[in-house]
């Protein structure tokens, strides 16, 4: 059964270093933050559940991420508004994630990049606006 | 300790036009303008400043960026996006912003060609041998 739309009322994380987060609403540049270890800032191994990801903020898709039954958030009927390629070989400002798991949760303000493939099966998940 | 996330504190900083000599989160500046109904940032000066992201700037019309450094690179191109639909969502856009002798961290940018052919080309300028 799909968890979408969530309307239960705003719910913040409490705890930022958690590795499941479920039916809570956070702001993804203060878990970028949060977990700004090493200088490496890499989102990995998460499991989000039910869970409303807000930015504004631009993820890096980079291996292993899985995404179930979620919202990417309003492309106002284009899919390309949601997806920026980098043009260089690193991608600054981004937030990386790797090895993560969303199931069932919306993304408002969030954008996506990363390799061109993963970016392009992105693109095949809506209609592009004619 | 000041709340951040407050309603008063975004009030406060919207207001304000000026930054000089302070460490400034891009995000959080972003999420209370848009809180307070601008979902651009403009008309503000940043002098000194300490850009943090993550985040990634549209660069808008009336933009100046003097005498910045704009993060540890190797290859400037790699500051740069391209959108691939008429907008972009996930970014911070700004307009008629002046930053002078920041230094950004954590942040990248999308913008005109021209625009990042200009800034690609004056970092590869001061970065070469001889004048690092």
């Amino acid at each position: 059964m799909s968890r979408l739309p969530i309307t239960r009322p705003v719910r913040v994380a409490s705890d930022l270093t958690a590795t499941l987060f479920e039916d809570v609403d956070l702001n993804l540049f203060t878990l970028h933050v949060t977990l700004h270890e090493g200088n490496i800032g890499l989102v990995q191994g998460r499991t989000f559940r039910g869970c409303r990801l807000l930015g504004p903020a631009i993820l890096l898709l980079s291996a292993g991420n899985r995404f179930d039954d979620c919202n990417f958030g309003d492309p106002d009927g284009d899919m390309r508004n949601l997806i920026l390629r980098p043009s260089g070989p690193r991608a600054l400002g981004t937030i990386p994630m790797r090895d993560c798991l969303f199931e069932g949760c919306e993304f408002h303000n969030i954008g996506f990049t990363g390799p061109n493939e993963l970016l392009d099966q992105l693109l095949a998940v809506g209609p592009a606006k004619s | 300790m000041t709340d951040v996330m407050s309603e008063a504190f975004g009030r406060e900083l919207n207001a304000r036009t000026t930054f000089e000599k302070e460490a400034v989160w891009l995000p959080l500046l972003a999420v209370h303008a848009l809180n307070g109904g601008a979902p651009t940032l403009r008309g503000k000066t940043f002098t000194d400043c300490l850009i943090e992201g993550p985040g990634v700037i549209a660069v808008l019309d009336g933009c100046a960026f003097d005498e910045c450094n704009m993060g540890a690179v190797t290859d400037p191109n790699s500051l740069f996006f391209k959108p691939q639909g008429p907008v972009a969502v996930g970014v911070v856009g700004m307009a008629e912003c002046r930053f002078l002798r920041c230094t950004f961290r954590q942040i990248g940018l999308i913008s005109s060609d021209d625009f990042q052919a200009s800034m690609v080309g004056s970092m590869v300028s001061t970065t070469k041998p001889g004048n690092a």
